[in-house]
């Protein structure tokens, strides 16, 4: 049997704003314990179109009671659904905006924010809201071009505690996050290729700079249906939350065997949804809900996105991943492997100002935003103290020659545990001050009448001043 | 509403909203069903809903629009009317009058309005088939817009209602003025015989998360079998789906703009709670019970009565405008108390309510504190009050102290009449003791 596959991927990735899209309050969850909790119940109810969404019936059927945990900061009354929402958040909608130009989206003219009916009770209010912000664009794959369908920006849902007797627990601190949600056409060739355009949709997100990061801020839907050559297509299956890259390829491939054996065996395919296991295996979830389960936010009016916002945002738009990553490896001579990593980084903008305007060498700048201060953080310096003035101080004090590269991860460490304490005053309390030409030059001079000279005196030295010796010099005088 | 340019044009072609189209727009094609414009929008952006169910709004200039085949029915589809009586279930009557709890997205004007009929109610809520339902429509609107003469036909409406072979009656009604409506049939319906329940929804019932559905229940359930035949008010009693609390119509007051247990008793224990299930715990012992006696309906009201609320600058001449108007009562929500401004002579009241006490106008005392009960005698300003002729009304509420003087004042001849009447408990509204306890 000659089995052809379509396939598209959804990714959502939550956005770093200071506040949720539809309320005030941090849209950056903290671990912590609840400080308390609200029961609900939830029912099908008609959409706009006067009819009852199938999925809608089918989460109904289960008559499930909610159990809603309430966090201080990131819950108020718009999360426990007793509050109407509050005007869409600017920041959010300007960062898909953003994503929408970097992929060549048509960004419509005005927003309209949606209800999406979602009675799995993981959004207290009974529906998600939801905006198509751009439509069309794509992107360039290996595997040639793979067209975008929409670009949403929507409420993130609540986190789910567990389950137990016919009760769902639901966490609201992360309810209501900004998410931008990327639908690709069904131009995915196979698992590799679905892989391959998460990375790079991925990429497209983060070279933003606006993206949260961490376990759980990023997650993709797979989108499968095959047909035999020349019969008509498949049912669509869509395959929810896959949070693991590596995972991809294996459940695209397991899921175009499960429907071609289904073919095989005459029985219909059915379309529905299901959910990715942790092994690559999906499993039932529901039918598939249908567009009657969109209807209109009334509580928050349509917003008009002019021309000449857009333009301004344009003025603005980052590079894309490829032409980035082309500019750090072949202009600034950092490594690939570096060049990866920062390359969509939070810290690129600070890697940026450092470079161009304190002209310091690209490489050591990134290495020691994403290695040194990550290497600290793993032996358990607090480098959360670090920000951004704190580390353009440093870059500053190093310019100016207060002391050498090596000394660089010892002075960190420090800050890190003294975070109102200058780099200047660190370095000195830590006597790592760069040593004077003349120091150097009489340290030598010693060396030299001991019988030292060339290689073995160089490194002599590095053995007992390398954190306050730069070797350039030191070779230059030996 | 679309602007009058993509009117003309949609007319021109022969387009009308809910037709599937293909819109042409930059050089990109869209197509889906032409959506109504909310009054909110930009009148010159087309609205499209996709295949997907997605809206967008797309810049009319420039676009080149076709029909295609098809067309949409936007909106909710009524059901029938009429549900057939099964002998062995509990009869009840539940008159629908607007509000939120009948409400839908309403997509010609984009707002949330009431629309539809009790028996729409009946099929969101499929546990209310263990009654058998009579059910009326008698209005649709929201309840910021009910007006005396409102209470007037749900009076009426709910008299016919106790006198059929039901066990009680349910109206549904925007919950903004609810707590009016209550103390309106309060005073209206004499000799109750029967439990009448108002109920409502802070969230439209188009959501799967409306507290309509528990609150209809719960209604449902006080009215069928409750001993309570009084006026009553059945919402939310918690943040929970868990269960409802039936407040007293004259001792209840909403305290919220947009919670689910808005409602709270003032100055009284509720009632009962009321579960989902049908269970009922009563709370309060102190109610009228359930008998054969014969209801009447009494329902002339005077209308002229301003209800005042005092506050830093009150200007005293406010006053002059409702005697110049024949204003035949007043009701103050004063400070605290019960205070007015007195000691300086250019914002004193005291002079005002003289006046109209002189004229036969009686001037009665609550307390924006809304907790608790007046008194004429704590202060010496509050004394001076009580002179000038100021009726302390107690621990009465000042809407039911506003809608008690519109009744009273049509029923005393004079003003020491229409005094003794404001002071004697008629509905619950008086309290001579305040419970410890909520």
């Amino acid at each position: 049997m000659n089995i052809k596959m379509m396939g598209g991927v959804e990714i959502h990735q939550r956005l770093a704003t200071d506040e949720k899209l539809f309320c005030s309050c941090s849209a950056q969850p903290k671990d912590g314990k609840p400080v308390g909790e609200i029961v609900r119940k939830q029912r099908a109810v008609a959409g706009e179109l006067g009819e009852v969404d199938l999925a809608a019936l089918h989460e109904y059927s289960r008559d499930r009671t909610y159990r809603y945990q309430i966090f201080p900061k990131t819950t108020c009354l718009v999360e426990l659904d007793e509050e109407p929402p509050h005007p869409m958040n600017r920041d959010a909608l300007e960062t898909v905006i953003e994503v929408c130009l970097l992929l060549g989206s048509r960004v419509v003219d005005e927003v309209q924010v949606m209800r999406k009916t979602v009675i799995d009770g993981s959004n207290t209010a009974g529906f998600q809201r939801t905006a198509i912000v751009g439509l069309g664009g794509s992107i360039q794959t290996s595997k040639g071009e793979v067209g975008i369908q929409t670009i949403c920006l929507e409420e993130e849902s609540s986190g789910i505690v567990g389950e137990k007797d016919g009760e769902v627990t639901y966490r609201l601190d992360r309810l209501g996050i900004p998410l931008i949600e990327i639908a690709t056409c069904p131009d995915v060739k196979d698992g590799e290729h679905a892989r391959e355009v998460v990375e790079k949709l991925g990429n497209i997100v983060r070279i933003t700079g606006k993206v949260q990061r961490g376990i759980g801020t990023i997650r993709q839907d797979l989108n499968i249906s095959i047909s035999k050559s020349g019969a008509s297509e498949g049912a669509r299956v869509e395959i929810k939350g896959v949070q693991e890259l590596g995972l991809i390829g294996k459940i695209v491939e397991r899921e175009v065997a499960r429907q071609a054996k289904l073919l095989e065996e005459g029985k219909g395919l059915e379309s529905e949804v299901r959910r990715a296991l942790s092994d690559g295996e999906t499993e039932y979830m529901r039918p598939m809900p249908g567009s009657a389960r969109l209807y209109p936010e009334t509580d928050v009016p349509p917003i008009k996105i002019s021309r000449e916002w857009v333009e301004e945002i344009r003025k603005k738009l980052p590079e894309k991943p490829e032409d980035r990553r082309e500019k750090l490896v072949e202009e600034l001579k950092i490594g690939e492997e570096l060049a990866k990593k920062i390359m969509l980084s939070k810290n690129y903008p600070l890697f940026e100002k450092v470079v161009n305007e304190l002209k310091i060498e690209p490489k050591l700048v990134a290495a020691t935003l994403e290695e040194t201060i990550v290497s600290l953080r793993r032996e358990g310096a607090p480098v959360d103290n670090l920000n951004e003035n704190k580390l353009m101080e440093l870059f500053i004090e190093y310019k100016c020659g207060k002391f050498v590269k090596a000394a660089i991860p010892e002075v960190l460490r420090d800050v890190s545990r003294n975070p109102t304490q200058s780099i200047s005053h660190s370095v000195e309390k830590l006597k790592l001050e760069k040593m004077s030409e003349a120091e150097l030059r009489r340290i030598v001079e010693e060396k030299r009448k001991a019988g030292k000279s060339g290689k073995s005196l160089i490194e002599e030295m590095m053995r007992e001043h390398r954190l306050r010796v730069d070797m350039k010099e030191l070779s230059a005088l030996v | 509403m679309y602007s009058k340019k993509i009117q003309d044009m949609l007319a021109s072609l022969g387009v009308e909203v809910g037709d599937k189209l293909r819109v042409k727009s930059k050089g990109d094609i869209y197509e889906g069903i032409l959506m109504p414009k909310a009054e909110l929008g930009d009148p010159n952006t087309l609205v499209i809903k996709l295949s997907n169910g997605y809206a967008v709004g797309l810049n009319f200039e420039g676009a080149a629009i076709e029909r295609l085949g098809g067309h949409t029915e936007i909106g909710f589809k009524s059901r029938e009317a009429k549900m057939k009586h099964v002998e062995g279930k509990s009869t009840i009557s539940i008159l629908s009058t607007g509000g939120t709890v009948a409400s839908r997205v309403d997509y010609t004007t984009g707002g949330v309005y009431a629309s539809y009929n009790a028996s729409d109610l009946v099929s969101t809520v499929p546990e209310l088939g263990q009654f058998n339902i009579n059910s009326k429509f008698l209005f649709g609107i929201m309840s910021e817009d009910m007006t005396p003469e409102h209470w007037r036909e749900i009076a009426k409406g709910v008299l016919k209602e106790l006198k059929s072979d039901a066990e009680g009656v349910v109206v549904t009604h925007g919950t903004d003025t609810m707590h009016f409506t209550t103390a309106a049939l309060s005073f209206m319906l004499k000799n109750l015989n029967k439990p009448i329940v108002l109920t409502g929804s802070q969230r439209s019932s188009d959501r799967g998360s409306s507290d309509s559905f528990i609150n209809l229940l719960c209604a449902a359930h006080f009215a069928s079998k409750s001993d309570v035949a009084e006026v009553s008010l059945v919402m939310h009693g918690s943040p929970n789906d868990d269960f409802c609390y039936a407040h007293r119509g004259t001792k209840v007051r909403k305290l919220h703009t947009s919670k689910r247990d808005a409602f709270k008793s003032v100055n009284d224990d509720p009632i009962a709670k009321v579960f989902p299930n049908g269970k009922i715990e009563l709370v309060n012992k102190n109610y009228r019970k359930r008998s054969d006696s014969e209801v009447s309906l009494d329902d002339k009201l005077e209308e002229k009565v301003a209800l005042i609320k005092v506050y830093p600058g009150i200007n005293p001449e406010i006053f002059d405008f409702y005697l110049e108007k024949k204003f035949r009562g007043f009701v103050i929500e004063g400070t605290g108390l019960g205070h007015v401004p007195t000691t300086i002579e250019k914002d004193s009241l005291i002079p005002k309510i003289k006046e109209a006490t002189k004229a036969g106008i009686p001037v009665c005392i609550t307390s924006q504190c809304i907790f608790g009960r007046v008194h004429e005698f704590v202060y010496a300003n509050l004394r001076k009050e009580f002179e000038a002729g100021a009726i302390f009304c107690g621990d009465m509420l000042p809407e039911v102290a506003y809608v008690k003087l519109m009744h009273v004042l049509a029923h005393s001849k004079n003003m020491e009449e229409a005094k003794k009447m404001m002071l004697t408990n008629i509905a619950g509204e008086l309290n001579e003791r305040t419970p410890v306890f909520e």
